[in-house]
């Protein structure tokens, strides 16, 4: 048996999607030697996202803003009820749609620059131990089927929700059907779509459990998309239920593009770190359970990594107490957001239709009435949970 | 530390039922859907190839209700068209 090849690095990164993209390339930018492994020929190929982002300034903390991969404006979102009436909140300049590839590539080209290692169609199949702790990670290079192995001081889980390295690593476990919602979705081309405004459908109907979008991706063209929860889908996979929805409202539109995928609905993870690795992204759960994105998360996310990495890679301190600063850091920015929106899935799971009317009636009111005056999400809810007595109850095991 | 055994079965999921599971490649997505929910590490993706490994698989089906396409499906042994 030929022993593998071993190549060393200070930290190595399994996935090269936004949260490894910017982290790996954040450590190189500091000196550190960074190997970042994709195990798809090409990275952010096949897209598994609705492509919705934060604003420009929010983006251009992370990534120097190319118009090349945004391709529409959010200013605006309007949910609509099962009865098909709305309500509409504008935020002006609240995010962008983009082209999830590119900007994944635009990251890696990034962390490329800075100096980091990126190599894609390199799986990792294994994690390396020495005395309890991860020391690396073994590689398959799927271009000639070899296999090599990089010796780390630290090893970042970002592959994404089926996240491997933090299974191998005791740090997650597998998802339950309640806790994962299935996706399906088309970039379509045709009229009608809206221009600036994300739109959302609930209804048990069209997508129990979860809600369709359509968002806007420039002239002409729009993601429709649904998420369903698995265990109420009882008529078909998400892609059923998107076709149908697809055939109701867009007849017309033509397919140019299909994807699908799982996307978690977690409260956080009680830690997403063990001796010498850590979990960052989807596979850290940092993605948001109820509205499933996880763009703008994950960059953060991978900011918090950064600054604890930076530091227990200078003092060669990357044992389990020292990164669980990171926990504390990612709790502290986004975790307990986090956990409140898990709750609000949870109960968003209780809603019938007629609950569901009710409350995008409420929500209409309180944002016709007081335009000016709603910029929080919570406001919004608190307000119509006081004004809806029955959806109330439903709600009282919530903790706002 | 870990909160979870990845051996454990899934409460919601009946044991084997001495099918097998099967993968219909031209309706699979590569999404990642099934791995995530895949109790024993059975099935993965390979690059963009779903792949399974029958000696873990314990035919629980939570892959099969999971997946977005229909793509997964469990077969009594007797229709399998596959050996093994």
């Amino acid at each position: 048996m030929v022993a593998s090849a071993i190549e060393n690095a200070d930290a190595v990164i399994v996935g090269c999607g936004v949260a490894g993209g910017l982290l790996g390339g954040r450590l190189a930018r500091d000196g550190f030697r960074v190997i970042v492994l994709e195990k798809r020929p090409q990275i952010g190929v096949p897209v598994r996202c609705g492509e919705a982002a934060g604003s420009r300034q929010e983006i251009s903390q992370f990534i120097p803003i190319d118009e090349s991969w945004i391709v529409a404006e959010i200013n605006a979102a309007r949910m609509y009820a099962p009865n098909l009436t709305f309500v509409e909140k504008r935020f002006p300049g609240v995010g962008v749609m983009i082209n999830r590839d590119e900007f994944d590539q635009a990251l890696a080209g990034q962390a490329e620059n800075w100096g980091a290692d990126v190599r894609s169609h390199h799986e990792v199949t294994g994690l390396r131990w020495r005395d309890g702790r991860v020391c690396g990670v073994k590689v398959k290079r799927h271009t000639d089927k070899t296999t090599y192995d990089v010796d780390a001081r630290v090893t970042v889980g970002a592959d994404g929700v089926e996240s491997f390295v933090g299974r191998w690593a005791n740090l997650t476990g597998h998802l339950r059907a309640k806790e994962i919602h299935t996706a399906a979705e088309y970039l379509l081309e045709g009229e009608g779509f809206p221009t600036d405004t994300i739109e959302i459908y609930v209804g048990r109907k069209i997508s129990p459990g979860g809600y369709v979008w359509v968002f806007p991706k420039g002239d002409r063209f729009a993601n429709v998309g649904v998420g369903v929860h698995p265990k109420m889908a009882k008529n078909g996979t998400a892609r059923d239920y998107l076709h149908r929805f697809v055939e109701g409202h867009f007849p017309d539109a033509k397919k140019r593009r299909f994807i699908a995928g799982g996307v978690s609905g977690t409260k956080p993870l009680k830690t997403m770190v063990g001796d010498g690795v850590l979990l960052v992204g989807e596979a850290g759960r940092h993605n948001n359970p109820f509205s499933g994105g996880g763009i703008m998360n994950a960059l953060e996310g991978a900011e918090e990594a950064h600054k604890v990495l930076k530091i227990g890679l200078e003092r060669d301190t990357l044992d389990n107490e020292f990164l669980r600063r990171y926990d504390k850091a990612w709790h502290n920015r986004n975790g307990q957001v986090i956990h409140r929106f898990a709750l609000l899935r949870e109960f968003f799971f209780k809603l019938d239709d007629d609950d569901m009317n009710r409350v995008v009636s409420v929500l209409d009111k309180i944002v016709s009435a007081r335009p000016g005056k709603i910029t929080d999400y919570t406001e919004v809810f608190r307000a119509a949970f006081k004004t809806t007595p029955g959806v109330l109850w439903k709600a009282r095991r919530m903790l706002w | 530390m870990a909160n979870r055994s990845s051996t454990r079965m899934p409460k919601t999921e009946k044991a084997s039922n001495g099918g097998r599971l099967v993968i219909d490649h031209d309706e699979c997505a590569g999404c990642g859907a099934c791995p995530a929910v895949c109790h024993s590490l059975a099935l993965r993706l390979d690059a963009l190839t779903l792949e399974i490994e029958y000696e873990l698989c314990d035919n629980c089906s939570l892959c099969v209700i999971v997946c977005p396409t229909g793509a997964l499906s469990v077969v009594e042994k007797h229709t399998c068209v596959r050996a093994g």
